[in-house]
């Protein structure tokens, strides 16, 4: 260890004497170090944008938990399955419900929601805009707020009204048959911008006594704790072969997105490494030329191969090291341009459609994205090294002491 | 008491046939000073490198400080080049952008000792070949007989038995190379260490205990 520490001081007096032929090569890969920190920076800074979005215009900690088809079998949400759901940790709440839908004689289509009240007082913290929730196993229901506009236009149905639906059931043969039901509406949400407001809600035991044998359930609603846990309770649900989807797969698709997006980015960008690499192995393989006798000597002295390699390479070191840091600075610095000249032409061409990026900076530099760009550099550098130094390290030492 | 050089018909061929030495066989004992002279292109590079195991015989069998030198295992031929051998060229060859001081340490970054002991022993050596004051000299800053001195001290750092040194004063005038002898002279009889010098000129055989010819590839003592 402390061997390559003091071959290490050796190497660095071999960069100092030729500093600039040093510096010149480190920029090279500084550049192609820039080009990468800063594209991925601003490929990071737009996933960050994006989600950040999704998270302030969704309800990112609601799971919809399905059932979900294996092996050509359905797995059904039996309350079993349902209980083991509400286990899962980090869960706040959760509610089975049944999904069914009306039709009112006019024709006007409902979805309906089945849903305990106080399952949907804990999953939804719904607001009333008038009127009660349902009491246990009654045929009141709850309107959303749409809803509730839309059968108040079109149907003249108002809050308090009895009035009547249409459930079309299908037998065994795939024939409907209608039945009538009578129904009161008890209250209306006020509008939540969710897909509630569409719906009506009624009593999970009011739907399920509406069908003659018992049925699994459609859906577990599930409420996390927080959005940080959203993936691991997803990732439980799915362990118990349902299928949970929620504002939470959005992000996963701009995840998945953006990362191609960076790597493409970065590939063209990582020509510009290509070139700088290159520069490295030219500079050294004149570096390890010119001191050809140099290096028969060292071997004369007791030097093995493996000592010449380690110091060809700490040289590389040195230089990837330079041209790390200078790429991650210069990186910053592009970053810079991108976030005020980039961001101030982006909106004065594009208008609203980008004045949201008006509150972020369009590229995000991050220290995992500075720690990454180092190391880049300084394992491109050694990997260039890697040639002239076996180059060096194959001399035959009669031959390189007698070179002039 | 065994020899500390001993050359037992040692033969090297070039490509193309080239005969550069053949039957190179003698021995040269414990701190003994020799030289060896020659024409050019008799063979005398050659013979000296490959006793200092950098070049490899086309036959023959050579002995260092009593041990076999198998010439196949190249990780003990650096061992061997560490703790046996020290070499003086004609150059100097001293690395241009190290000091006095740390070109006598240099070998013993691969041969290796502490920062410590490597500036006591690089700073002894220095001021026994008489350079005390120039230590922190870089070798364009020293005349080409100061700069075989420090070489000489780092031939010496390792302390091997063994000192091979080719024409070490064919780059040197008249007067400076036999300061240059003498001192190799008295270093050899102080530590004990064997010398064997290549060289031109005749008139150092007077330094040394023994002196060979080599004619035609054929060492023959005078
Ligand atoms: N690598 C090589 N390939 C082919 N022939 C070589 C090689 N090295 C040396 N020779 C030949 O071997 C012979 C001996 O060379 P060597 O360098 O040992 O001579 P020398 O006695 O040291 O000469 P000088 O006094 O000029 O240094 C010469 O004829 C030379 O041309
Ligand atoms: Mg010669």
């Amino acid at each position: 260890m402390t061997k390559l520490l003091d071959f290490a001081r050796l190497s660095a007096r071999q960069v100092r004497k030729k500093r600039m032929r040093v510096l010149l090569t480190a920029f090279g890969i500084a550049i192609g170090i820039a080009a990468v920190v800063a594209m991925v920076s601003f490929g990071e800074g737009i996933r960050y944008q994006a989600i950040e979005t999704i998270r302030q215009q969704s309800d990112l900690t609601l799971i919809e938990v399905t059932g979900s088809v294996k092996d050509g079998t359905v797995i059904p949400i039996t309350e079993s399955k349902a209980e083991l759901v509400r286990k899962i940790p980090h869960v706040e709440a959760a509610g089975p419900v049944y999904r069914v839908s009306f039709s009112t004689l006019r024709q006007t289509y409902i979805d309906v929601l089945g849903i305990r009240a106080e399952d949907l007082r804990a999953l939804f913290r719904p607001a009333l805009a008038s009127g009660e929730l349902y009491p246990a196993s009654s045929s009141q229901v709850l309107l959303g707020h749409e809803l509730a506009e839309k059968l108040k236009k079109y149907e003249g149905i108002r809050e308090g009204d009895l009035f009547t639906v249409v459930i079309r059931d299908y037998n065994e043969y795939g024939a409907p048959s209608d039945r009538k039901l009578a129904i009161k509406t008890g209250g209306t949400l006020r509008a939540r911008e969710d897909a509630l407001d569409t719906l009506l809600i009624m009593d999970r035991d009011a739907v399920s006594a509406l069908s003659n044998e018992s049925m699994p359930y459609n859906a577990v609603y599930v409420r996390v704790d927080d959005p940080e846990n959203v993936m691991a309770v997803a990732r439980d649900v799915q362990s118990l072969g349902l299928t949970a989807n929620g504002a939470f797969r959005q992000i996963e698709s701009v995840n998945r997105f953006m990362d191609l997006v960076i790597l493409f980015l970065s590939i063209f960008a990582a020509i510009s490494l290509v070139v700088g690499a290159l520069m490295i192995v030219n500079t050294m393989v004149m570096s390890v030329y010119e001191r050809t006798r140099e290096i028969g000597v060292s071997m004369a002295l007791g030097a093995s191969q493996g000592d010449v390699v380690t110091l060809i390479l700490t040289e590389c070191l040195y230089i990837g090291m330079i041209g790390g840091i200078v790429g991650d600075l210069l990186g910053i610095f592009f970053s810079w341009v991108i976030n005020t000249a980039g961001k101030a032409y982006l909106i004065s061409q594009t208008g609203d459609l980008f004045s949201a990026f008006a509150r972020y900076d369009l590229a995000l530099v991050t220290p995992g994205i500075l720690i990454a760009g180092f190391l880049v550099a300084v394992i491109l550098s050694l990997v260039s090294g890697i040639y002239p130094a076996l180059q060096a390290a194959r001399m035959n030492p009669v031959e390189a002491i007698r070179h002039t | 008491m065994h020899a500390t050089i001993e050359a037992d018909n040692l033969r090297k061929v070039y490509r193309g046939s080239i005969p550069a030495l053949g039957e190179a066989s003698f021995t040269v004992g414990k701190g003994e000073f020799v030289t060896l002279i020659g024409r050019s292109g008799s063979g005398k590079s050659t013979l000296l490198n490959i006793l200092g195991c950098l070049d490899s015989p086309s036959s023959g069998t050579l002995s260092l400080d009593g041990v076999p030198v198998d010439f196949r295992d190249s990780a003990r031929l650096v061992s061997i080049r560490r703790q046996k051998i020290g070499f003086v060229f004609q150059q100097f060859n001293l690395l241009p952008h190290l000091t006095a001081q740390e070109n006598v340490e240099y070998p013993m970054l691969f041969n290796y000792r502490e920062p410590e002991e490597r500036a006591r022993t690089a700073g002894g050596l220095l001021e026994r070949v008489g350079l005390d004051g120039r230590k922190d000299h870089l070798p364009a800053e020293l005349s080409g007989g100061e700069q075989q001195r420090v070489a000489i001290a780092r031939a010496l750092v390792s302390d091997p038995p063994i000192i091979l040194a080719d024409e070490p004063t064919g780059n040197l005038d008249q007067k400076t190379s036999g300061e240059i002898f003498s001192l190799m002279q008295e270093i050899g009889r102080e530590r004990k260490t064997t010398f064997f010098v290549v060289t031109h000129e005749r008139e150092f055989g007077e330094y040394a205990d023994r002196s060979f010819r080599l004619v035609d590839g054929t060492v023959t003592a005078i």
